[in-house]
């Protein structure tokens, strides 16, 4: 499903540049749960930037469900972004102006999807992930981990193939990190929905099948 | 989803209150300003558009060419209509008109009367050739005979108390005439406008001859008919002028004569002489509406930009959950939309009460409804281009963020385009300050217009038309000499703020062959000269004794442009009347401050139409009660009708006051946007700055420093727009005092007082913020980061 083949990365740095990711080669199979993990700095995030196609990397080829990304145009990417991929992030990123329902119905909005069909899978995802009665609030209303989970039915609705989570669970406290974790698990082996995560947590790690270690920009 | 975008809209807009007012009150007021200007600007260009065949009518006048001074008629002689309809090719139809000159001074209609009746008389083309529907009456016979009158709705509801006038007879000076007529309302914008509408026959029918001229359509001597010719399309203007100095068939042809040929369309916005008139007042508020609209628009620029900052993360959000960048454009252009949308309803309401005081400044009768197209053009397009140019460069900028850089929040407005928001900054204040030394400038020359010593005493004096009084004009203005409140009393045929009465007919000692002197001539006696204490630069005020018949006093220019050492006792011919120069004044103005003056000679005559009293100081009253009793003495039935000087000289200025008016409005309106922008943008430079203030504090940045790091970067940008409009302003204010003959030259101060002026404003704009964020607890400050 995914396949990196020698992606590097680096930054102009003065006259020098500034090394993150060197020479990675990684397959991600369809199903798969997979923990990237390293000290700060290591490059992990941005191979999960990469594989979001958030960036560039400097070298390499990146195949997505065997097509090429890195020679795919904004137009393609986007309709990745809008179809194949599923974002969740630290810091939620949900949008301030927008209630709990419609900060979920935003991506269908841009897929054109007819509003009729909008509501029900809106309705739907409100529904299994038991936030019907928050739809109508505003994210600065809501807890940190119903942010997240507000977050994690945005990545979901428009059922995606993937979903790429940075640190998903860093801004939470252990109970919430774990229904999150949970909630993880069950897609992934429910719905059948590739995930990969970035996380410093041990725990956190042993919920998906495979662990990859990130050290000084390269696969331990 | 356009909803979507529209809700999303509504709730920013709502939340950050401070800024949207900001922004759409500055964008409203922009607007509001624009489209009435705009308006008037679209109703100054209507005038006499609405003939059918406008495209072909044109006005003929007549200029006269002496030396450099160069003299413009409005009338023209009775025959060139008749010849020229004949004898130019091109030239298909004409149509005479004439004022009413005191043909008939008097109307009454049941028991009433009424003196100030707008009268022409017209001839029956006038209404076929021009398109003045009648309502009632035969348009190609309009008239039946010389007692035959056309009104129209307004005259005969005003005078007769009812459109159903039809053959109703309403006596002229005794006379009876028959109404044959009702036409509809001259539009607002006709320079041609009369009440009643006369046949121009009586005018031929009581033509007296003038030398061995018989009649009306023979008298080349006398320029009194207004003159309109429709020519056939294509048809060469120049041939026409040039035909029409061939038209005299005693082949008498002055070389200094040329008759203009004037687009009937071009008679309100130019000059009878063809040279630019109120054209260019319309083209300045045309600049200024656009520069208004255009101060607005990058105010709107401005703060959306520096606004974007504070949308990035959502533009990343939208991004990743797969918004394309068209999406994103569209969104953010609906906004713009929906700002437009609050603002122009902002801006309709402000019209809808400032048109009563707009109407009253500028003089017209604009109104403001749905059903004015012209009104919902202007809107249209203003708002159009304003949106056009307002609302992509933001979209375009917000819709570019890279989400990546935008989520991690380390996202900063990149150099180029915060330079880019100071330009427009700079181009702002620039706008403003030229605006603030055009107002001082203006403010300047009409003070100087007010000040000027005009080269005679205005005060105190009040002139009348003596009427049936002339006929024992000697003794009436004796007896006015000694009434109560009167201090002097004279006569003289012209009125002091405008001597216009003119000829070329002039001989003097000394005179070269191809040598003519045009001299600007009125009559008046001893008293007169000695009322307006004209300064004698040589020789003495006329004596009033019968030898004066034979005598002139010359204006300095006179004698210099005749080239006159010493004039007093030199030989001087005026028409027919052969005698000498007594004395020479110095140069006063009979006319506005735009003229030059020119050479002009007072002939003595013991008795003038026009009575003019001085009034004893405190006196004015008194002396107005005693001027009318006797006025109505001799003038029975006529209201009394004065004016004083000053009154008249103010009523001259009239334009050029209204426009120094609406600039200190446009100025001020200028000046506020530009701060309402200004506010915005500190306030936001500020919000961004608010972890730089505290760490400096922490290090021991005192307030002081902090409000002068804060402000100091705007004052850079205000000092540049100021340095960049001194050029700008002296150019422009230049061109405007081009216009008068009579001008203040632009000095130093003007700059500094508005340099001062916008730097003043600024700084009152900015510092509020500044000192805000200079007094915050750093701690605080910090721990938000």
């Amino acid at each position: 499903m995914i396949q990196l083949k020698h992606i590097s990365k680096h930054y102009p740095v003065g006259f020098g540049k500034n090394e993150i990711l060197r020479d990675i080669d990684l397959r991600i199979f369809e199903g798969e749960f997979v923990s990237i993990m390293g000290p700060s700095g290591s490059g992990k995030s941005t191979l999960l930037h990469i594989l979001g196609l958030l960036e560039e990397p400097s070298q390499g080829e990146y195949l997505f469900d065997g097509e090429p990304v890195h020679k795919m145009n904004e137009k393609k990417r986007t309709q990745l972004h809008r179809g194949a991929i599923g974002f969740v992030f630290q810091a939620y990123h949900l949008i301030d102006e927008l209630t709990v329902y419609e900060n979920i119905e935003t991506p269908l909005l841009y897929k054109n999807m007819p509003a009729a069909e909008r509501k029900s899978r809106v309705a739907d995802i409100l529904d299994r992930f038991n936030i019907v009665a928050k739809k109508d609030l505003f994210p600065n209303q809501l807890s940190g981990g119903q942010q997240q989970l507000v977050g994690i039915a945005r990545a979901l609705v428009g059922e995606p193939k993937v979903i790429l989570a940075d640190e998903p669970t860093g801004n939470l406290h252990s109970d919430q990190a774990k229904e999150i974790m949970e909630l993880f698990k069950q897609l992934n082996e429910k719905d059948k929905i590739t995930i990969v995560q970035v996380t410093h947590s041990e725990l956190n790690a042993t919920y998906g099948h495979r662990i990859i270690q990130i050290r000084d920009g390269k696969i331990a | 989803m356009l909803n979507n975008y529209l809700r999303i809209g509504w709730r920013n807009l709502r939340r950050y209150k401070m800024y949207s007012s900001i922004n759409i009150g500055g964008l409203a007021i922009g607007l509001a300003v624009g489209i009435l200007i705009l308006v008037w600007v679209q109703d100054e260009l209507s005038y006499d558009r609405f003939h059918e065949k406008g495209d072909n009518l044109y006005k003929l006048t007549v200029s006269f060419t002496s030396g450099t001074d160069v003299q413009t008629w409005e009338g023209m002689p009775g025959p060139i209509a008749v010849h020229a309809v004949k004898e130019i090719p091109g030239v298909q139809k004409a149509v005479r008109t004439r004022d009413n000159w005191g043909d008939i001074s008097k109307f009454s209609y049941n028991n009433n009367d009424f003196f100030d009746i707008k009268t022409g008389f017209v001839e029956p083309s006038f209404f076929t050739l021009f398109t003045f529907p009648l309502l009632k009456g035969d348009v190609q016979h309009p008239f039946l005979d010389n007692t035959s009158l056309v009104v129209t709705r307004s005259a005969a509801l005003k005078y007769f108390g009812t459109t159903d006038v039809m053959g109703k007879v309403i006596a002229g000076d005794g006379k009876n005439y028959v109404v044959t007529g009702l036409m509809e309302d001259f539009p607002e914008q006709s320079s041609i406008r009369y009440e009643f509408m006369l046949p121009f026959s009586i005018l031929q029918a009581k033509f007296g001859g003038n030398g061995s001229w018989t009649t009306l359509d023979d008298d080349w001597g006398d320029f009194f008919f207004t003159t309109y010719l429709q020519l056939a399309p294509h048809t060469s203007i120049e041939k026409v002028s040039a035909g029409l100095a061939r038209l005299r068939p005693d082949g008498q042809q002055e070389a200094a004569i040329k008759y203009n040929v004037q687009p009937l369309y071009d008679v309100h916005l130019y000059n009878p002489d063809l040279s630019e008139g109120s054209i260019k007042i319309v083209r300045i508020f045309l600049i200024i509406a656009i520069v208004i609209l255009l101060i607005a628009c990058v105010n709107y620029v401005n703060l959306s930009t520096a606004r974007a900052m504070q949308r990035a993360a959502e533009v990343g959000v939208r991004k990743i959950v797969g918004a394309s960048r068209r999406q994103l454009f569209i969104q953010f252009i609906w906004e713009s939309v929906l700002v437009f949308a609050l603002a122009l309803v902002l801006a309709v309401i402000m019209i809808l009460l400032l048109i009563p005081f707009y109407n009253n400044l500028t003089d017209k009768h604009l109104s403001f409804g749905l059903k004015n197209l012209q009104m919902i053009f202007a809107i249209g397009l203003s708002m159009l281009v304003t949106l056009i140019v307002a609302g992509i460069y933001p979209a375009v900028i917000l819709s570019s963020f890279n989400p990546l850089k935008t989520l991690k929040g380390g996202l900063t407005l990149s150099g180029g385009n915060v330079s880019f928001r100071r330009v427009l900054v700079v181009v702002q204040f620039l706008i403003a300050t030229v605006l603030i030394v055009s107002t001082l400038v203006v403010g300047q020359q009409l003070r100087y217009i007010k000040s000027k010593a005009l080269g005679y005493d205005k005060e105190n004096i009040f002139s009348f038309y003596s009427g049936q009084m002339y006929d024992h004009l000697e003794a009436a203005t004796q007896e006015l000499s000694g009434s109560p409140g009167i201090a002097a009393a004279a006569t003289a045929n012209q009125s002091m703020t405008g001597i216009d009465a003119s000829t070329g007919d002039t001989y003097w000692d000394g005179k070269e062959k191809n040598e003519s002197l045009i001299v600007h001539a009125f009559s008046a006696d001893k008293n007169f000269v000695q009322m307006m204490k004209f300064r004698f630069v040589g020789g003495q005020n006329f004596t009033n004794s019968k030898a004066d018949s034979a005598h002139f006093i010359i204006n300095e220019t006179a004698a210099k442009m005749m080239r006159m050492k010493d004039p007093v006792g030199k030989k001087f011919k005026l028409w027919d009347k052969d005698g000498i120069i007594i004395g020479v004044i110095k140069d006063f103005h009979y006319a506005s401050l735009h003229e030059k003056i020119g050479p002009l000679v007072i002939h003595y005559s013991p008795v003038s139409f026009m009575v003019y009293v001085k009034t004893k100081a405190g006196e004015m009253d008194k002396a107005v009660a005693s001027a009318e009793r006797l006025y109505k003495r001799y003038n029975p039935g006529f209201p009394f009708r004065y004016n004083f000087l000053d009154d008249n000289l103010d009523k001259i200025y009239k334009l050029d006051r209204r426009t120094g008016k609406l600039f200190n409005y446009f100025a001020g309106i200028a000046i506020f946007i530009s701060c309402l922008g200004l506010f915005g943008l500190a306030t936001f430079a500020t919000g961004q700055r608010v972890k730089e203030i505290g760490v400096r504090k922490v290090l021991g940045a005192s307030v002081t420093n902090i409000i002068t790091l804060l402000t100091s970067d705007f004052l850079k940008i205000v000092m540049i727009s100021i340095a960049l409009s001194v050029p700008l302003a002296w150019y422009i204010m230049n061109k405007w005092l081009e216009d008068y003959a009579y001008r203040i030259t632009i000095n130093w101060g003007v700059f500094i007082m508005a340099g001062g002026l916008a730097i003043m404003v600024a700084l009152l704009t900015v510092i509020f913020q500044a000192v805000k964020a200079a007094l915050a607890n750093p701690v605080r400050s910090l721990r938000t980061e």
